[in-house]
């Protein structure tokens, strides 16, 4: 059985200290398989297999996720899950959770994919318990791993890489590292991404169609990373990195109709370093440490002649303090305990007149246990968290203090089948932002926290390797969430609005995840990949509302993906493909606010050379083959057809 | 909005000493826009709701004479949509003059056929590309611009022949003594609002008179033949939305309210708070009495705006439908007709964001 102790942040190396005293090995399946909850995983060796193209990609790659996507490679791309909203969506790096006090959610698309080495995607709580208490503390999490140093080879170790595309994209990216002894070692990535973002694009406008332009869309970003690994013994690691972010981006903004004008501009600066010390005590014990700083700057320019000054300048920096300890306890074969104590400290700061200076001061402990019996495992979890707000301005502090649970279960009636049957259940609840709490006029310093309560039951089965199949995995899971205290805007007229916990969602659905690996002949396979997700989320706030029964905005019925592979020595091929159905962009589902159903299409093909112990890999993507015009946000309309090709050197 | 329309009309009307009673015969009647004796029919501009999902706006015309409403006439005649969030519009002459606030243009329409003569792109215009009211006199039709400037378009030219740079944000216009009042409400400054509003000479098309001490917030002018009433929101929390009465540099308050039309001897209102139990009541100012009276009317659900066509004899109050205890600003709203007295008549569905109403007056 794969460890549970592995945590997204940790590659297996680090995590073997504790490996030795919670491996079970009853059946080799993989992790979606044998999970209590809904866990998902693609490894970067994946992304060629599956023709996956960027971070929004990936995660179309998952079931029961919704990306919010405004389009092009400056858009914001943010996750929904399962019906709860991008907010209830935690995102890790490197094994810290990520926090946005100011909005709430995180923007994916600063994530390249070049530098992940694998994201997975967790629904609930799974049966890793050696993870700080933040991890737990969303309904659901997206958890992006970098690379790590490699440790024992003091030569240099390097990945070259660029990427060129449609609509001015470039991107060349570096890997570079090395051992130090045979205890140390170091790691530095950057990549640099320029795009214009300039694609066509076609709005119905009543008879007509009206061809356009993406302007005023292009973006620069550069990111560099720096890391350093050392193991001071067998049973210890310590991981230091060092991360800079920043970004230039106009904002082409909404299509308007007669009007293809845009001045706004985003600049983001977003820097932390981050430290992480994992050690195993004694034979029972092991302990986990982490430390960061986060510091993140936005500055958002629209110049127009209506505001004051014909600018509008909105600058905010945002701050965050945390720190996290786990100790995990094996005191007998099969049970393993962990108490993790986390705080963090946030603020925000702005240029705003009507913006207070407020911060945050959180404490979340969590009380973790987890059991195997051979056939067997269980979990359980209990978080306790407080939150003490100082809204800044001398007026009254908000803390709110919850107790939560979260427990889950998963059997195999049958030991010579790797057939599972899952049950979970996890009670959480999400903080307002402070947006939501403190922006003047809109915010309400009354809120009180989201509830979100889930309920999963899934069935999973993994086929042991046979001549014509050698990998099967499937998972079938039913849910039933639900959402309570939600926060909503109401109006006080048409432009003044006002948050309230008004609002209450019921959302139900299935979810269905199939790989499979097919070898045929010598040196050649077929690797199929697919999801489904059938999905009802509802407002259920109360019966004379208009959207009483509706479908929450942009949540579509159905929705999917799959690929097929042809791995060969010559050049592999992949096709895949991602739908959804009709959606709505108003929250009473107004019949002239639907967004139409679409389906697109891609093509990769690679190949990789070798010679000499080096790697050359040449890969080209026919991205959205057959053109499909589509809309994810209402105006915010996407590329057609475009394309990109890579070259790769591994020396 | 496009009362301010209203009021000019019902000031040349007044002026014309009732001529308009008098029933001659119609052959014969050379029209004159500024004095105007009939009214064929209202207009419904809707904006739509751009903000939330996108939803375009629409024009809808009354027929007097078949008590008909037509839905989307502009997109019925054009195949295209009047883009969005179209703010105002004014009937003058043989034209219909729409300005479309987020799409940045104004388009002139024949009024027999509803077909486009011309759309005038203000995207980065100097002198204003941001269409917020409209009032139309002596063969122009006046445009406040949301970024900072009122423009004159000659009707004949159809093109915007001179801009004034007024005020920050500048909302509803309206005409009295031969000038236009101008308010600057400054609602991008916000929270700070505005306190000035300017004063603008119709014949030297230049601005006059700043006016320094009007109440927070101003957003709409109206006036009769006697008198020029401001509409001020306040700042949406303790200072409440107000209609005052200008007189000379004074400010004299008549009530609490959110939504305005001035007749020639009252002042309709309603007042719908923005607080969160919402109390929307009714009531109208008589002028010679200097009074202010309950107005018994067949209410609506969550009222956007008052329509008076003294000419045409109705009245019209439009309204969003509600959504459990708050408006709905992304389902199709309504509009009521009543008698000049008061009496209900008839309900019409039109679009999302009922806004301007105007009159085809001749």
């Amino acid at each position: 059985m794969v460890s549970g102790s592995i945590t997204a942040g940790q590659k297996p190396d680090s995590a073997s200290v504790t490996l030795q005293t919670l491996e079970v090995t009853s059946a080799k399946a993989p992790k979606e398989v044998v999970s209590v909850a809904p866990t998902h995983t693609i490894a970067n060796q994946d992304l060629d297999k599956m023709g996956i193209t960027g971070i929004s990609d990936a995660i179309h790659r998952m079931p029961g996720v919704i990306l919010r996507d405004y389009g092009g490679a400056g858009g914001l791309k943010t996750v929904s899950i399962r019906g709860l909203g991008p907010q209830h969506t935690g995102v890790s790096y490197d094994g810290a959770q990520l926090g946005d006090t100011q909005s709430g959610q995180i923007d994916l698309s600063r994530y390249s994919l070049d530098n992940v080495s694998d994201i997975s995607m967790v629904i609930g709580d799974n049966e890793d318990i050696f993870v700080p208490a933040r991890t737990a503390a969303a309904s659901s999490s997206i958890m992006i791993s970098s690379w790590n140093p490699v440790m024992g080879d003091s030569k240099l170790n390097l990945t070259a890489k660029l990427t060129a595309g449609a609509f001015g994209y470039v991107c060349p990216y570096i890997r570079v590292g090395s051992g130090i002894g045979d205890n140390m070692a170091w790691l530095v990535t950057g990549d640099y991404i320029h795009s214009n973002n300039n694609y066509t694009f076609s709005i119905p406008n009543g008879s007509e169609t009206v061809k356009e332009r993406r302007s005023n869309s292009d973006i620069d970003n550069g990111h560099i990373e720096a890391n350093f690994r050392w193991k001071p013994n067998s049973a210890s690691t310590l991981n230091v990195k060092y991360y800079y972010f920043d970004s230039f981006r106009h904002l082409p903004g909404p299509a308007i109709l007669y009007n293809n004008e845009s001045h706004e501009a985003l600049k983001d600066v977003n820097m932390f370093g981050q430290a992480q010390y994992r050690t195993r005590l004694s034979k029972i014990f092991s302990l986990n440490v982490l430390g960061k700083f986060n510091w993140s700057k936005n500055r958002y320019t629209d110049r127009d002649g209506k505001y004051p000054g014909g600018v509008l300048d909105n600058r905010y920096i945002q701050r965050e303090a945390y720190g996290a300890a786990t100790l995990l306890c094996a005191p007998v074969t099969g049970l393993s305990l962990s108490y993790a104590f986390d705080y963090f400290y946030n603020d925000l700061h702005s240029n705003l007149k009507q913006h207070n200076r407020p911060h945050r001061n959180s404490i979340l402990q969590g009380l973790n246990a987890k059991y195997h019996y051979h056939w067997f495992t269980a979990t359980a979890r209990a978080l306790l968290s407080i939150y003490r707000d100082f809204p800044g301005d001398g007026e009254k502090k908000i803390s709110h203090t919850r107790l939560t649970p979260s427990a889950g279960v998963s059997f195999q009636p049958w030991m010579n089948q790797n057939f599972f049957i899952r049950l979970n259940y996890k009670g959480i609840f999400r903080m307002p932002t402070f947006n939501e709490l403190y922006f003047d006029h809109f915010g309400s310093i009354n809120l009180n926290p989201e509830i979100t309560d889930q309920f999963n039951a899934g069935l999973t089965y993994n086929l042991k390797p046979q001549s014509r199949i050698s990998n099967l995995n499937v998972t079938v899971d039913g849910y039933y969430n639900r959402i309570k205290n939600k926060i909503v805007a109401v109006p006080y007229n048409m432009f003044v609005w006002t948050m309230t916990n008004l609002g209450r969602v019921e959302a139900y659905g299935i979810d269905l995840a199939l790989n499979a690996e097919f070898p045929i002949y010598a040196r050649q396979s077929i690797i199929f990949n697919g999801n489904y997700s059938w999905q009802k989320a509802l407002s259920r706030t109360s019966r004379d509302k208009l959207d009483w029964n509706k479908q929450l905005p942009y949540t579509p019925v159905h929705s999917g993906a799959f690929s097929v592979a042809w791995e060969n020595p010559w050049v592999s091929i992949v096709a895949h493909s991602y739908g959804c159905s009709a959606r709505y962009s108003s929250t009473n589902n107004l019949p002239s606010t639907r967004l139409h159903g679409y389906m697109e299409f891609g093509f990769a093909a690679y190949h990789t050379f070798r010679f000499n112990g080096h790697e050359l890999q040449l890969r080209a993507d026919l991205i959205n083959a057959f053109d499909a015009r589509y809309e994810i946000v209402a105006r915010y309309p996407m590329p057609g057809r475009s394309w990109t090709a890579s070259i790769r050197f591994t020396l | 909005m496009l009362k301010q329309f209203l009021s000019a009309a019902v000031v040349v009307a007044a002026m014309s000493a009732l001529t308009a009673c008098d029933s001659d015969n119609k052959h014969d009647y050379e029209p004159n826009p500024d004095q105007p004796k009939y009214s064929a029919g209202a207009y419904f501009l809707n904006q739509g709701n751009y903000y939330s999902g996108g939803i375009e706006g629409g024009l809808y015309s009354l027929d007097y004479t078949t008590g008909t409403m037509a839905n989307n006439i502009f997109k019925a005649a054009n195949g295209k949509s009047l883009g969005d969030t179209p703010q105002c519009g004014v009937c003058y002459g043989s034209k219909v003059y729409i300005g479309v606030y987020e799409s940045q243009c104004i388009f002139i329409l024949d009024k027999y056929t509803n077909k486009e003569i011309s759309c005038l792109r203000l995207k980065g215009m100097k002198q204003g590309s941001q269409p917020r009211s409209m009032v139309a006199y002596g063969g122009k039709v006046y445009v406040a611009m949301y970024d900072g400037y009122v423009a004159r378009l000659d009707t004949t030219t159809m093109q915007i022949d001179k801009s004034v740079q007024v005020g920050p944000n500048p909302e509803v216009i309206g005409i009295y003594n031969n000038k236009i009042y101008v308010p600057n409400s400054d609602g991008m400054n916000y929270p700070t609002y505005g306190t000035t509003a300017s004063v603008i000479d119709i014949d030297s098309f230049t601005v006059t008179a700043e006016l320094n001490n009007v109440p927070l917030n101003p957003a709409e002018f109206q006036a009769n033949k006697d008198g020029l009433y401001l509409l001020a929101k306040g700042n949406y929390q303790d200072i409440p939305s107000k209609i005052y009465k200008v007189e000379g540099l004074e400010f004299k308050e008549i009530a609490e309210a959110s939504i305005m039309a001035v007749d020639e001897d009252k002042v309709y209102y309603v007042n719908a708070p923005f607080t969160d139990d919402v109390k929307v009541t009714y009531g109208y100012y008589d002028i010679a009495n200097d009074m202010n009276q309950e107005w018994r009317i067949q209410q609506v659900d969550y009222p956007n705006n008052i329509a008076i066509d003294r000419i045409g004899g109705k009245m019209f109050i439009s309204s969003y439908i509600m959504d459990g205890k708050y408006p709905s600003y992304t389902a199709p709203g309504y509009v009521n007709e009543y008698t000049l007295d008061g009496k209900f008549v008839k309900k019409y569905d039109i679009g999302v964001g009922p806004a301007a109403i105007f009159f085809d007056k001749y």
